[in-house]
Order: C-alpha cells, then structure tokens, then sequence
C-alpha cells in the first residue's frame, strides 16, 4: 500500500461517484475535442480547413454527429442475433471508459474538502488490471462481427481481432521492463518512479514498442486496413447504425485516449512536470499538475493524428507480419538485455562488466542487420536477370519515334494528287 | 433484285470475274457494282439503283477495269458495265486511279451543292454525307461562288424541290418515267444550270411521287409532312405493314417519343420491291386525330358521357345478353382481330349474322369469296402470266402496288392487260391495256384465256349480278387463275378468319355439318348456329325493321354502306368499337376505344393469301385491341372466348389449319335490279386519294388528290347540252362539277365515289341519276 | 516517319529487351527519408488553406467557364438556332432536345428556312463538356459563366428556350419578324448584318 492508495482508501464513497464522473465526463469531452482536432488538424495537414460552419471553428461538429447518429434508424439485420448484436458495443464502450480507472490524472489535490487525487482507484496491479480490460474490450469487436450475421463484419471483426490481440502481446511486452524497473504494476508507484527520469528516455526501445503497438492496437492509421471502406466495408462494424454506432465510434476514441493515457503515466511521468519545471507542480492547489497531464496526452494524440495523416495504410499481412515477426522478438530481446542489466543494478556488479555487456549486446545487434542487409540484397540480385521472350505478333520498334500521325490513304492520295 | 422468278426458273450462265482480288461467279448479266455487292464491297453511287435501268449519269461509281491483260485507258463506270469473263475489276479499295477518279467527281458534285446539312432533311441518312466521308476528298478547292436557284419550291403539295441540292442523278425521273409512268418531272436546261423541273401549272400529282423522296440520294426531293421533324438518330424504326389498300406492302414506321413521324416504304421484293403509293406512305395521321376516344362512353340521356371499363362492359353486356344481333366488321381489321369478332358471333351471341363488307355487296360475292377462301394467286402468277384481264379494278387507284407490278411484267416481260372498264382511264393507259367496254359479262366472255392467264377481279364486281359466276366459270373452263382484290386491308383476312355469314374460319362452310362439328370441338362449345347469317345489306335492313335488336359495328363507315343506315342504327342498339368518333358513334350507345394499327400486333393477308405479319410500333399500353376488348366483352357475358388477345387469338385460328373439305357451292347470279328514273346510269370507283376517313388531317396528301371531274360520252354531252360542266341530279342532292369527254358509252356518266365534290353518297342510293348542263 | 507497327526483324527486339533494365534500390527507403514525410505534413499545417469560403467568397471563373448555355442571336434580334439538331447528336449525355420547324412570312424566328420551335436542356443530364458548343454551325449555342443551377425539382433543371435566349439587346427586334430587306441567310451567317433595320420591327 503506497501513500496513494491509502489516501484513495480514505475516499468516501459519494467522493469516489463524483470522481467517476468526472472521469467519464473527462472521457466523453476528451473524445468530443479528439474528433474535433483530428478533422481540423487531418485537414490542416492536407491544406484545407476542416469542419468549419457548425459551431465556430466547428467545434460543435462532434456534437452534431453525435445527435445525428442518435436520431438516425436503428437497424437490426435479420439474420443478427439481437442480443449480442446489441451487446457488443455495449462491451466495447464500457471497457474503454472502464480503463480510466486507474490513470492518475493529477497529483495531491483536494476536492470538496477532501484531500485526494484525482484517480479514481489505485490497485497494486494497476497495468495488469488495464491489460485485461483491454482484453476484454476485444470480445466487443469480434461479437459485433459475429453478431452482424454478415460476411463482411465477420472477415472485419476477424481481421480487426486478431490485429489488436497481436498488437496487444507486444503492448505488454514492452511494458515488462517498466515493470521491472518500477518495481511495481501500480500506476502511481510506476509515476513517483519517475521523479529523477522518464522512462521514455531510460527504456526508449519500449517507449518506441509502446508507441507502435498502441497505433496497432486501437486500428489506427497505418493499421487500419480492418476499417477501411474500400477493404471490408466498414468492418466490423458495418452492419450498425445509429446510436450503436456511435457507441463503437466512442469507443475507438476512448481507447485511443485511455492507451495515450497509459502512455503519459508509463513513459512520460503521468502528470510531473517537465524537468526543471517542478515547482508549477504545486499551483493551483496542485491542480495545474492536471494541465501537465493533459499536455502529454494531447501530444500523444496529436501524434496519433499526424500518423493519420502522413502514413499510407499498411496490408494486412505486412502489419500482422511486422507485429509478430519484429515487435514481439525485439521485445522479447529488450526484455532480456533489460532484465540483465536490473539485475547487474541490483547486484551492484562492476561498471565494466555493464559496460562490456552493453558493448557486446549493440555489436551483437549491428552484426546481426548486417548479415540480414546482405541476404537480403543478395536475394534481391537474384531476380534481376529477366529473360523476356518477344512475342509473335508484331510489336512497336524500341525505340518508337513519335510524329504527326498520317492516315496511309490520305497520304497516297496526298502523293497522288501533288502529281 | 436483279433475278426474278423467271430468271432462276431457266438455268443461268455464270460469269467469273476478280474484283479486288477476290474472284467471284456472278450470273451473265450482272453489273459490276451489284458483284461488288455481292462480295461486300460498296462501291459509292448515286444515280445507281437496283430497280432503276442503269444510265450512268454521276460518274461516282468509277472503277479500274481490265479485260483480257487490257486495261481501260480511263475508269469506268461500274454501275452500266456488266461483267465479262476474265474481268479484273479495282474499286477504290485497291486502285490508286478508281480512289483518285471517285474523289475527284465528289468534288465537283460539291462544287455546286449548297452548306445546307444542318438545315437539310436528308442529313444523317444521306449518301452524299456518307460517301463524301468515306471515297472523297478531305478539302474542296473550289474558291469561286456556288450557283444559286430560289428555294425550296412545292412540285406538289407533299413533295418539295430544293435544285441547289439536286445531284442530278436522274433517280426520279427515271422511277416516273419507267416505274410509275407519270412523267410529270425531267431535267430541264443544261450545265450547271441543268434542274429538275415539272411542267407549267401541272404539279408532280402521281399516286408515287413519295418514293422519289425515298430514293433521292440527296435532300434535294423532300415531303412536307416530314419537313424538320426530326433527325435519324432520333427515331425509332420498327418494320409495320401498311393498313390501306389489300396489297399489303412492308413498310418501316419511324416513331420519335410516341409519335409516328413517317413512313417509309420497306423491301421486300415479293410483294412490293422498295415502292409503296402516297396514300401508305403519308396517310397515318387519323391515329392522333383530335377526336381520337381515350375512355369507354356510353349514351346517357341521349349524350356520350365517359365512363369506366366495368360500367361500360356490363352496359353492352346486358344490351347484347340474349338479344338477337349482328356483328358488321369492316374491312379494316386484322385477322386476329377479325377471328375474334366472328368467334364473339358465333359463341357469345350465337349467330352467323357477320359481315365485314361494307360496301355495295351481294350473296353471289359470299360464295364467290367461300370459293377463294384457302386459295392463293400471288405476284409471282402475275410475273409468270402472258396476260392478265382485269375485272370491275382499277389498280392504280385500288391497289396500286398490284399496278405497279403490271406495269413492270408490261415493259419487261411483254405482258398484255385487258381490262372489262367503261372507259380508258390513266392508269390503263399506263399499262396500255385493251379496253373493252360494255356489258361485262359478255365482254369477259369474249376475252382469250389460256393457263397462263390470271384474271383479277375487283370488289366491284359485287356491283354487276352474274360477273362473279362468269369470272369462276371463265377461269374454269380456261385454267387461268382467279386473284380478289378488295379495296382495303383487312378484308381478305377478314374471309380467311370467317366473318361471313356463310363461311366459317379458314374456308368452311357454314352450311356443312362436319365444319361446324369441326370447329365446335376446337373451340370446346356445344354446337354453332347452323342458320347461314344475313348480309350486310339483310342485317341493315333487319335492324331498322327490329328484327335485329343489337348491332356490334367495328371500323365502318356509314356511308359506305350499301343501304341508308341511319335509321338502323338509330333503331337498334349499337355497340361501337372505334378509333375516333365517327359516323357511327353519333348513333352508338355504347363505344370502346380499340387501338389503331401502330398500336397492337397483327397480321394482314394481302389480296395474295399472304400473310402479312407486324409488331406494334407504339407501346401504349391503355389502348386495346379489338380481341382484348371482345374477350373482356364475352367474359362479361360468361362465355369466355377462350383467348385474352391478339398473340392468342392468332395462335389459336393459326392452330385451326385449313378445310379440305367440301367448299361452298358455286355462285348463282342474283336478280339484276334495274333502277327506274333518270336520264343517265351513274358509275364510279374510289379515287386512290379522296375522303376516305383514313386520310383524315394530312392536308399534304389531301393536295395531291387528283381533281375530281365527271367523265360523259361526246355523244351524252352533245344530247344534253354539256360543254364545261355537268349538273348530276339525284334523289337526294346534286354535284356539279367539271366535265372531260371521253371515249366511252352514251348515257353513262362517271364520277369520283367519295371526292371533293364529289360525294356520291349525297345524292342517294340509286343508280340512275339525271344529267345537264351546268352553268 | 509514322507509328507503323512492325514484326521484329533478326532478333533485334530480343537483343534490346533482355538488356536489363536497371532497377534502382528496390526495398523501404531509409528511416531518415521516411522520417522527412512527417516534415512535410507538419508544414502543410502551416500553409494557406486551399479552401474556398463559398458561399461568402465567391471565387470568379474563368473566361471560357463552362456555365449554364445560351441561345444566341444575330444583332437584329433574329435567333442564330436553326433547329439543325446538331448539339442535340452531338451530347453524350442526351441532355438536348431540339424540334425544328420551318420559317414562315409571318413566323420568322431565324434566317433562312428553318429554326427552333422547341429547344431544351435538361441541365440533371447535362455534363458540361461543351460537344454541343463545338458542334453548333451557326455558333447559337455558347456556355454563359453562370454556374448556380442548383434547384429542388426536376421539371426545374429542364430549361426551356426561352430560359436559354439571350436577352434581348438595345437595338434589336424581338422576332417573329422579316430579315434586313435584301439580304439572305448566307449574309447573316457572314456577319454583314450589323443592325435592326426600321422596317423589321420596333426595336428594344
């Protein structure tokens, strides 16, 4: 029990209800400004101006989507089992809101007297806790596939499935050496762990795994193939209208907003300030710590965006081929060196044998791409030598010569009638 | 084209020639640019044509010929050569000289031809447009000014000239000179100012001058009706059959958006090559009339007021349900429709009393027509007869196709023509026919006839008791056949459906037990009414009597009743089906709206036997046809007639097949009845182009109807006075009109049946009228 | 000198195919090139908007825009439409329907024999390619720059001639009325008719 959870223990329970509400309130207007932002910003990027005429700015434009889904017909396909079609979102929805729980959006405030922070709960498994939530936010997807009782949603549901529960193996794996260097799978001991450095400068290959495979994970750009219309549709979620779609388009969002959130805690300190700017930590009755926080998923989500907007989309099999045969090996490998070189920590072994590993590991590492450049292109020369065979018909002269094209019979007459 | 049935009868000496390389075997005789056609090579043309004599006036269709290793020093032209063994033909395909030559005389034959396509008829589906693009030149290089002529002018009302346009190929006035006879057109002056022209103050009024607009390569020869209608990319062709004379020529009907634009005249070498007359060219506004009836009527307090199908269904239902009634046709039904009526006869109404003629008829015509029924003489007798007599017909007013055929058998085949006719009139001149006037009876007799003569005999004849008998006993004894040429279309098929009193369908008499069995059992009903039916004179009668209480009446026109209708049909209740609104609809109580011709599909039999077959043309589907509105009738009156239109009704005469039983027994010749009073006999015939209800709202046509004039003896006009013109008095009225002396008999004066002026219906029913000058 | 398609003589074509042709670095471009993508979108955010404010800006169009069409006419006020039908054959869409009918004494809409009686676009079907300005003979047929045509029913989009004609100009007739006294319509066509003459008409 750290000093977080015992002053979260304390919470009354009407403090905990409104706390929860300010979390799911804090999720929908996170959404609402995520949606609002990526148009604008997507557009922006292409050099036109987003939605610009509901509300000023369009600011207003994701609320009138949001009322226009709800107000439109609901359909249920006839060959869909009600129950869970109508369930599936239902699960994808609450999953993603319920991953909040733990994320500490700011550091000792007091609320209404109380003296607390503004996480919801803090429990010792915090991560473990998000993981498999995650986990079972899933199952809303490939339900709703199912449930659709079409094919398309079911190929969708499928693909999409499977590319999150892939991206998700490598979303923990790169969490393990958090683990393992915090000490702990708690949310805010992994924070206070970040007092002298971020983890996403002392674990950087994590940081960068965390990074790919939560774009993996919420079927973003480049990942996004599962979605994309001209492939399957809509996916998964084709066969849905009205407000169950707009429950699965929340989702997508909260979670996009719940893995930047997790982001922010694991790799970027949660709501400490940059370094060197610790003393704006206590402003505002140690509510500024709140703006801290909101940067750093904004900036998560900006990247988010940026992605969207510059990367094509990558196949299926490539990305599915690149999260299990790069990501998780390269996990699994950064797992090893970093659990070798926490144990040379905690054993106090000599620096020069630290510094040999290291040096060992990253020639290791260097011989490693050289060999596999070279295979690489050596296969690559193998397939230059193309024997073309010409073909029997007749074919235009290499190299053609382009000219006035002349009718033949217009221009015997032409001859004929110069004479 | 080219070979008749003659010509594949005798053995045929083949030519081999090689034209483009590509040898071929062509009959001896043949031209170079119909073998061309023949191997799918086009050489262009203008003054070409295949049922035109060759003359070689365009110069367009230039060719590279070699006989025997020697070349021509200069092309020629293909269309007047014919072919010769080892010929060795280049068109334009192949010979630098043939392609230069034929792009040389397109250009001058657009020196002078006006930039007039856009505003020019013919643009779209012009030769001129089509060969210059594909055998001419890309550039002109004439730079000086195009010889002008006032434009267009009316060479009669239908037809225009415009002589800047004019290729002067000579296409028309070789068809009027050698086709139709009526050389009303030639080319006048020479050079560039050489033209088409007509005679002072006698404009181009031949009953064909249509087809000189078909064949013009150029728009120099157009039709007012068509003028600036529409272009070819607009229409919709459909191949239809024309509903007028009982030739039964192919024609191609041209629809844009619903509305039938034109007519052409369709090929088909058996019955009407690639000619039809004006009258079936032009004569088809009466479809669109104003007063064209859209809803079922029915009198109410004396006024036709519209009403709804079931109202008007049950209403003639109940005046037709157990009523004794008779059903008049007309001539102008399609078989289908024509069987309908006489199954609705027969079945529904229970009685033999049909009759499609309406017209001066008589019993002898009954078993006249019970003997031709099945039976058939077709244009190929004619091609193949030594000499053809014809009998109470004019064919250049009553079916000309049929004198177009004559004509040509005349100039080609030395074919000779008698005709049994009061006077010469224009179309036996063209035919150089021998007329024999007088009694007609003795005059057929006097006639020589072998096997290979045909006689053909008119509707007429009806008019003259006896004639009929003497024509079967003539051609029985002599082995000439016999061929029936009624006036209008839907007359012989109306004979083959049945719609007689006396015969059934496909020949059958009514008369004969094992017929009436035999169509009982096809027609799954108990039995048929073994009473022979009355006329349509005896129905007319019986009905003003009240003997008859219904009367059905189709298509007819009341004048052209035998006998004054008009207190029959007010009498009697009548149940009309009709295009428009009519003589007969003024008495009608109640009045279905049928489809006119363009707007169902049927079949007409020509005066041949031959069934003419179309599609509908129009796809309105609110208008029914007479069968669909006779079945709906009869399942009204629960007795279904078994079919629901058209399709069926034909399928099911089709599955009936012919008698071979016993016929209808010869003709007797009925009484003669002399008419008392008056000073002179009146005869007449139907003018090709009159009054006639079919040629209703094309005032283009009405203005090339021939004017109409009496025609007296010198004798009759020095007995009574008569110089200019002749007052014609009758028991109900007078025609005045100008007269022209001609050879014929003292006392007998003739006149137009139904033209302007002319009506003979307005001066009573009998045949003796009084006669004297007018002032 | 012509695109002839020629058989290969003496191998020649199979001499010059199978020299390889170079392919240069097949394989992902470096991560520093990848990385320049991301550049490229960071500055677009900052660059001037393409974007349009129609309906409050409203950018002007070309000279030869392809707008809304219009039925010209000769300086006297007479119609150039001669009702050829040409614009209508010539539409890929079938938007055109024209009708002509014949110039009479005291019906004349256009020189010479013939204009249009009934002339109309259906601008639901009409692409805008401008094959009818191309094809028209008498140059009737133009594109105005008017481009807002939208409307709520079809029966509106179908504009009829009088939608179409041009107005009529200070100094023109408004027709039925004769041609300039002695002329013909080739002089129309030549463009020798430069004003109404009294004769003709009141003018506008």
């Amino acid at each position: 029990m750290n000093e977080v959870q015992q002053l979260l223990g304390n919470d009354p329970g009407w403090l905990t209800l409104v706390k929860a509400l300010i979390v799911f309130v804090f999720a929908v207007l996170m959404t609402l400004m995520s949606i609002w932002g990526e148009r604008r910003i997507v557009a922006r990027m292409q050099m036109r101006l987003g939605p610009n005429r509901t509300g000023p700015f369009g600011l207003v434009q994701g609320l009138a989507d949001g009322v226009k889904l709800a107000l439109k017909e609901d359909i249920i396909p006839k060959a869909a089992d009600a129950v869970v079609f109508v369930l599936a979102p239902i699960i994808a929805a609450t999953t993603c809101f319920m991953a909040f729980a733990v994320i500490p959006m700011t550091g000792k405030v007091t609320l209404f007297g109380h003296e607390t922070t503004m996480q919801l709960t803090d429990l010792p498994v915090g991560v473990l806790y998000i993981l498999a939530i995650a986990s079972v936010g899933v199952y809303g997807i490939v339900l709703a596939g199912w449930s659709s009782g079409s094919t398309y949603p079911l190929l969708g549901g499928l693909r999409s499935s499977a590319q999150v529960i892939s991206y998700e193996v490598a979303m923990g794996l790169s969490l393990v050496a958090v683990f393992l260097y915090a000490g702990s799978m708690s949310t805010s001991d992994i924070i206070e762990a970040q007092n002298k450095i971020w983890y996403a400068i002392v674990l950087f290959p994590s940081f960068i795994i965390y990074v790919i495979s939560m774009v993996g994970e919420t079927n973003r750009a480049p990942f996004d193939l599962a979605e994309a219309e001209g492939e399957l549709v809509g996916g998964f979620h084709t066969e849905y209208s009205s407000l169950k779609f707009a429950l699965f388009f929340l989702a997508e969002y909260v979670n996009i907003i719940t893995v930047s959130a997790l982001a922010t805690t694991l790799f970027l300190g949660g709501y400490h300030a940059l370094p060197g700017l610790t003393f704006t930590e206590s402003w505002l009755g140690g509510y500024f710590t709140f703006f801290w926080f909101l940067a750093k998923v904004l900036a998560f989500l900006f990247f988010f965006i940026w992605l969207r907007g510059t990367l094509p989309r990558l196949r299926y099999d490539q990305f599915m081929k690149f999260g299990w045969k790069v990501l998780i090996p390269a996990s699994l490998v950064w797992i090893m060196v970093v659990s070798t070189l926490r144990v040379f920590s905690l054993q106090g072994t000599s620096r020069a044998y630290v510094l040999a590993f290291v040096v060992g590991a990253i020639l290791l590492g260097l011989g490693g791409t050289s060999v596999y450049d070279r295979t690489k292109k050596r296969k690559a020369g193998e397939v230059t030598a193309l024997v073309y065979e010409a073909p029997d018909f007749a074919v235009p002269q290499i190299p053609m010569s382009v000219s006035t094209f002349v009718v033949p019979s217009a221009a015997a007459s032409k001859e004929s009638a110069s004479e | 084209m080219t070979l008749t049935n003659n010509e594949v009868a005798t053995s045929v000496e083949m030519i081999t020639l090689t034209i483009d390389g590509f040898e071929v075997a062509v009959p001896k005789g043949t031209l170079i640019i119909r073998a061309a056609e023949m191997l799918g090579i086009q050489v262009p043309r203008f003054c070409d044509h295949p049922l035109l004599d060759p003359v070689g006036a365009c110069r367009q269709c230039l060719v590279d010929v070699e006989i025997n290793g020697r070349a021509f020093p200069k092309p020629q032209a293909s269309c007047t050569m014919p072919v010769e063994n080892g010929m060795v033909v280049k068109t334009q395909l192949t010979s630098p000289v043939a392609a230069k030559a034929q792009q040389g005389v397109m250009e001058l034959l657009l020196i002078n031809h006006p930039l007039d396509c856009p505003v020019c008829d013919k643009g779209g589906e012009c030769p001129l447009q089509n060969q210059a693009m594909s055998t001419g030149r890309g550039e002109s290089r004439f730079t000086g000014v195009k010889r002008t002529f006032p434009k267009p002018i009316n060479i009669s009302s239908q037809v225009l000239l415009d002589r800047e346009r004019c290729v002067l190929c000579a296409r028309c006035t070789r068809f009027s000179d050698q086709i139709s006879g009526d050389p009303f057109i030639t080319l006048n002056e020479r050079g560039a100012l050489q033209q088409v022209g007509i005679y002072e103050k006698e404009p181009f009024e031949s009953y064909f001058s249509g087809n000189t607009i078909q064949i013009c390569p150029v728009g120099a020869l157009t039709g007012a009706a068509y003028r600036f209608r529409s272009r070819p990319f607009d229409l919709v062709s459909t191949p239809s059959v024309c509903e007028h004379c009982a030739s039964g020529c192919a024609l191609r009907t041209d629809v844009r958006r619903g509305v039938v634009l034109r007519r052409l005249a369709g090929d088909d070498a058996e019955v009407n090559e690639e000619w039809n007359c004006d009258k079936g060219r032009w004569a088809f506004q009466y479809a669109t009339s104003k007063n064209r009836l859209t809803t079922p009527l029915v009198r109410v307090d004396g006024r036709l007021v519209p009403t709804s199908w079931p109202d008007a269904l049950a209403t003639a239902a109940a005046m037709l349900e157990g009523k004794r009634s008779a059903v008049l046709t007309g001539g102008r039904l399609t078989v289908e429709d024509a069987y309908a009526y006489q199954k609705f006869a027969r079945t529904v109404l229970g009685t033999n009393d049909i009759d499609f003629r309406a017209r001066s008829a008589s019993e002898e015509e009954r078993a006249f027509l019970g003997q031709i029924a099945g039976t058939s003489t077709s244009n190929a007798d004619i091609d193949a007869a030594g000499h053809v007599v014809l009998v109470a017909f004019e064919p250049e007013e009553e079916s000309p196709i049929v004198f177009l055929r004559l004509r040509r058998n005349v100039l080609s085949h030395n074919l000779t023509v008698s005709t049994v006719a009061p006077f010469r009139s224009a179309g036996s001149k063209k035919l150089n026919a021998t007329v024999i006037k007088g009694d007609e009876i003795a005059a057929l007799s006097g006639v020589q006839l072998d096997a290979h003569s045909v006689i053909l005999v008119g509707e007429r004849a009806a008019r003259t008791p006896g004639l009929y008998s003497a024509v079967l006993e003539a051609s029985k004894k002599s082995g000439a056949k016999v061929g029936w040429v009624p006036r209008r279309a839907g007359e012989r098929g109306a004979l083959e459906a049945g719609a007689l009193g006396n015969l059934l369908p496909g020949g059958r008499p009514v008369s004969d037990p094992s017929a009436r069995v035999d169509l009982a059992s096809a027609w799954d009903s108990s039995t048929l009414p073994a009473e022979i039916g009355r006329t349509s004179d005896e129905i007319i009668m019986a009905a003003s009597e009240g003997t008859l209480i219904s009367l059905v009446v189709a298509g007819v026109d009341i004048d052209d009743l035998p006998v004054d209708a008009r207190a029959a049909l007010q009498k009697a209740f009548v149940v009309s089906f009709e295009i428009r609104e009519s003589s007969v609809t003024e008495f009608a109580d109640v009045v279905f709206p049928v489809a006119a011709v363009v707007e169902k599909s049927g079949t007409f039999v020509n005066w041949e036997g031959r069934a003419r077959s179309f599609d509908r043309v129009l796809d309105d589907v609110s208008k029914f046809s007479d069968a669909r509105v006779l079945s709906m009738l009869a399942k009204e009156m629960n007795r279904p007639l078994g079919f629901g239109g058209t399709a069926s009704a034909g399928k099911e005469l089709h599955a009936l097949g012919p008698w071979d039983g016993a016929r209808v027994s010869a003709p007797t010749a009925g009484p003669k009845s002399v008419d008392q009073g008056g000073n002179a006999q009146l005869i007449s015939w139907r003018m090709l182009l009159d009054l006639g209800s079919l040629q209703e709202d094309e005032p283009h046509l009405a203005g090339t109807a021939r004017k109409a004039i009496a025609r007296i003896s010198a004798g009759t006009a020095q007995k009574y006075g008569i110089s200019s013109a002749i007052k014609i008095s009758g028991e109900a009225g007078v025609i005045t009109l100008p007269v022209e002396i001609t050879e014929m008999q003292d006392d007998l004066v003739w006149v137009p049946e139904n033209s302007i002026d002319s009506q003979i219906r307005t001066l009573g029913k009998s045949g003796r009228v009084t006669i004297g000058a007018a002032s | 000198m012509s695109n002839e398609l020629v058989p290969s003589k003496d191998g020649a074509l199979e001499r010059a195919a199978q020299e390889s042709i170079p392919v240069s670095n097949t394989g992902p471009a470096s991560l520093g090139k990848q990385s320049q993508g991301f550049g490229v979108t960071f500055a677009t955010m900052f660059k001037k908007v393409n974007t349009e404010q129609y309906p409050e800006e409203k950018v002007p169009t070309a000279p030869r825009f392809h707008g809304r069409h219009q039925l010209n006419r000769y300086p006297d006020g007479l119609e150039r439409c001669i009702g050829c039908e040409l614009c209508a054959w010539a539409c890929p869409a079938d938007a055109i329907y024209v009708e002509g009918a014949s110039n009479t004494e005291d019906g004349r809409f256009s020189p010479g024999e013939r204009f249009g009686r009934v002339y109309q676009i259906n601008y639901l079907r009409c692409i805008f390619c401008g094959l009818c300005i191309e094809a028209c003979p008498t140059r009737a047929l133009t594109m105005t720059n008017e481009y807002e045509l939208a409307d709520d029913g079809r029966e509106k989009l179908i504009y009829e001639k009088q939608d179409l004609l041009a107005p009529l100009m200070p100094g023109m007739v408004a027709p039925p009325h004769a041609m300039f006294p002695g002329t013909d319509d080739g002089d129309y066509y030549r463009g020798e008719v430069t004003t109404a003459h009294p004769s003709q008409g009141e003018q506008v």
